[in-house]
């Protein structure tokens, strides 16, 4: 492969190093401001807030065809594919379709708004519609069909002789 | 030029390392559920991501979650767009912007569309993102330039990493790991936790005080990246960092976070190019008699010159004054007698990298080959170069014993990271390109020949006639028998002039007494004898040479190296008599079988046996006008032997 041997302009290089020293500046200020990001400006600052001590630990009991799904049983990626659309639907179920966030958008940019509210919205039904996809999907990533599906909401209480239930909710229920 | 092949190797480099990468990453995303059209989500989330919630307003979420058949073209594409890059890139074709835009492009828009349907979480994709902006120039400055962007990026994220645990207060939280680890693995420990790592998670959850001295480990790993803003010299430490990092946050934290070490890319190359100025370290340990030519060409071709030697060498390294006279502008560094060999070495690739050298000669390479193959390793930026002594002992594996073991490994890694060699003769220099092909071998004499240093050169010097045999007596590389019957044959002629042997070696050991002992028994009136013992200092040894008519090396052509190694004279490797001659215009005696180079021919006169030797010595050397003619002819012959003449040689052995 043959490379271009003349040097760049000092003018194009000065652009080249303003342009990164400009995505290490917005970079450092999205890294602060912590609450929202910009792909490609993201922070890095997992596991730095304070934890408090956990009064209880919120968990998601997957029985499928009655037979409860175990984390050690499954591969570190496999099982947060497990997990992950339970969360999201959760956080899309507390939110109301993430209505604060749009609610914030309609006060600041009301015209920008009005022109793209539409595809804000996930697609209607998703509440009724969710336990039957994820039974299939489920299905789809145990390589067998889930007839019956169930999840229920946990909260676990960290005792110096193990793990105790300390609440229990049923969540989802599809045959 | 240097530059360019550089950057073609880097860019190539990059591209094979970068694509593997992403491709394991593309499989693995297969082999776990997560490509779109594996997903196959009914849904989006927000996840306070403003570019997200641009890609959300612009209705494509929702599109593709109507039009399911868009996730698996989002996937093919995922695997298809980068094939006219690597295309490209191998096919060394005219270069297009276009692939390279549209395949940036496309990535952060496939990992955005990911985060939004299944939370990919894109941190530890962002060097990827950026690297892949290398795609889109041809320029080396640029790549250059955007690969030094992408070091500082992938420094930040560590450092970045660490500041936020320190400005928030979590490092001084005390149980925080404890508490991280409950939250974490808390799926794990839900279960049974009969696994050996569950319960090691259990046992730190229950003793914060070691989980915390992990936490702060892991805060001062981060944090240690902060010394690559400042320095490029730790780069591969940094590197080595990010790998254990990476291993024990998946130990720890069950976080595979391995596709972040593409980012290590820019930390293994150092700096881009080489260094700019030119600058050589040659290295010798014994062999000082072959350094003057490459020194004086070393001055000529280079701006700074350092000489990396033993403390014996330096003192005979020339004859005439000292060596910063001769090449004032060359550094020496001597090793004295109570510096080991592995610690010279170690100052030498230290005071190398510190001083940022373009350039390594290696004059002899005799000891610790293993630890200096694997040095050069890790000195990419740096053109070797080596001096072959005895090509079948450097070619040749050998398995005897532990040292043959590293020697023959070493080797082994010397002949792919050096490409350079220089040899003493020119049939050397043809053997070793067929032994290694594709490498540089160039011949350079020991020394060129400087006919000042001869005053009175033609003139038939009067009796007694001084053959002089120079080299350490040896019975193992020298026949010093066919001189004796020769001088027995000619003592048997009354009219025979009188001779002055000199043996000019170190005749105090043991072989060399034996040796002595034989001519001591033949001295008399008409032949005199003159010796050594020890070290003969090298203006001395000039002198001796100065002064001689004849030089005589009655070499055993087969021989075994240092190391056993079966060694043929004047083919796989080469006597010291070819540095000795261009001290002495004068002729030479070698037994038949020695290849003689074309370039010595009207010095080096072969014989058959010492009666054929005898009618040499009473046809040249005792007649006054065939003596004087031989002398004027390899006068004529040794002009050759100039710097100019090897000049060009010279830059093919140090051009990259």
């Amino acid at each position: 492969m043959a490379a271009d041997p003349k040097p760049l302009t000092h003018s194009r290089k000065k652009g080249l190093l303003a342009l990164m020293i400009g995505f290490f500046i917005l970079q450092a200020g999205f890294d602060l401001a912590h609450s929202v990001t910009a792909f490609p400006f993201v922070h890095y600052g997992m596991f730095s807030e304070r934890f408090p001590n956990p009064e209880s630990l919120p968990a998601f009991e997957i029985l499928a065809d009655d037979r409860p799904l175990r984390a050690a049983g499954f591969g570190i990626y496999r099982w947060d594919m497990i997990q992950q659309p339970l969360e999201a639907f959760d956080r899309w179920e507390r939110t109301g379709d993430y209505a604060g966030d749009k609610a914030r958008m309609k006060t600041i940019f009301p015209g920008l708004y009005a022109l793209v509210s539409s595809h804000l919205d996930n697609p209607p039904g998703l509440a009724t519609t969710f336990p039957g996809w994820y039974r299939k999907y489920l299905g789809r990533l145990l390589g067998r069909p889930v007839h019956r599906l169930r999840v229920e909401k946990l909260s676990y209480g960290y005792e110096p002789f193990g793990i105790v239930v300390l609440a229990k909710s049923p969540w989802i229920n599809c045959d | 030029m240097e530059k360019r092949a550089n950057y073609t190797r880097d860019r190539n480099l990059l591209l094979l390392c970068y694509f593997l990468f992403y491709y394991v990453l593309l499989l693995s995303f297969c082999h776990d559920g997560r490509l779109l059209s594996q997903y196959q989500p009914v849904f989006f989330s927000e996840n306070r991501d403003l570019t997200e919630l641009a890609l959300i307003a612009s209705g494509l979420p929702r599109w593709m979650i109507a039009h399911p058949w868009a996730f698996r073209v989002a996937d093919c594409l995922a695997f298809l767009l980068p094939v006219p890059l690597i295309w490209q890139g191998f096919r060394d074709r005219r270069f297009s912007v276009v692939p390279g835009v549209v395949f940036v492009l496309y990535l952060a828009l496939y990992l955005l569309l990911d985060d939004i349907f299944w939370q990919v979480h894109h941190e530890p994709f962002l060097v990827l993102v950026l690297l892949s902006l290398t795609w889109t120039t041809r320029k080396a400055d640029r790549f250059y330039l955007l690969l030094a962007g992408c070091r500082y990026y992938f420094l930040y994220v560590f450092v970045s990493a660490a500041i936020w645990k320190i400005a928030r207060g979590a490092v001084f939280n005390p149980g925080e790991m404890s508490r991280i680890l409950l939250f974490h693995h808390k799926d794990l420990l839900i279960g049974p936790c009969a696994s050996p790592l569950c319960r090691a998670y259990r046992w730190l959850i229950d003793h914060p005080s070691v989980s915390s001295l992990l936490y702060l480990g892991g805060v001062v790993l981060e944090a240690t990246f902060i010394i690559g803003f400042f320095t490029r010299r730790r780069d591969r430490l940094l590197a080595a960092l990010a790998v254990i990092f990476v291993i024990a946050d998946l130990l720890v934290m069950r976080i595979p976070y391995w596709m972040i070490l593409i980012g290590t890319y820019p930390l293994w190359l150092r700096k881009a190019g080489y260094p700019a100025v030119k600058k050589i370290l040659v290295y010798e340990t014994t062999h000082h008699e072959n350094l003057p030519a490459l020194l004086d060409l070393c001055d000529q071709e280079f701006s700074e010159v350092t000489v990396f030697l033993k403390e014996l060498s330096y003192h005979h390294l020339t004859g005439e004054g000292s060596p910063e006279h001769r090449w004032p502008r060359a550094e020496f560094v001597i090793q004295t007698r109570d510096c080991g060999n592995p610690r010279f070495l170690w100052q030498l690739f230290s005071f190398l990298r510190r001083h940022d050298y373009s350039h390594l000669h290696l004059a002899t390479l005799d000891n610790n080959l293993l630890l200096v193959a694997l040095r050069l390793l890790f000195l990419d930026r740096v053109h070797v170069s080596l001096t072959v002594h005895e090509i079948n002992e450097y070619t040749i594996p050998s398995w005897r014993g532990l040292r043959d073991w590293s020697e023959t490994i070493a080797k082994r890694l010397l002949h792919g990271r050096i490409r350079h060699y220089h040899v003493f003769l020119p049939a050397m220099a043809d053997l070793l390109q067929q032994r290694l092909p594709g490498c540089v071998a160039v011949f350079i004499p020991s020394r060129f020949y400087a006919s000042h240093r001869q005053p009175g050169w033609a003139l038939p010097a009067p009796p007694p006639y001084r053959i002089v045999v120079p080299g350490s007596l040896d019975p193992n590389r020298r026949n010093y028998g066919d001189i004796d019957q020769t001088l027995r044959l000619l003592l048997s002629d009354p009219a025979m002039p009188p001779i002055q042997l000199v043996l000019l070696g170190d005749s105090s050991t043991p072989a060399g007494s034996a040796i002595l002992t034989s001519f001591q028994s033949l001295a008399g009136d008409r032949l005199t004898l003159r010796h050594f013992s020890g070290y003969i200092p090298e203006a001395g040894y000039e002198g001796e040479l100065a002064t001689a008519h004849l030089l005589w090396s009655p070499l055993n052509i087969h021989k075994q190296s240092s190391r056993r190694a079966s060694e043929t004279y004047g083919l796989t490797t080469a006597s010291g008599l070819t540095a000795d001659l261009l001290l002495s215009d004068v002729p030479a005696l070698v037994p038949t079988g020695f290849s003689v180079p074309d370039v010595f021919g009207a010095a080096l006169h072969t014989y058959r046996s010492p009666e054929d030797a005898a009618t040499f010595l009473r046809d040249i050397l005792f007649n006054a006008a065939a003596y004087a003619h031989t002398r004027v002819e390899i006068r004529q012959a040794f002009t050759f032997f100039s710097k100019e003449n090897f000049t060009g040689l010279f830059r093919q052995l140090i051009d990259r």
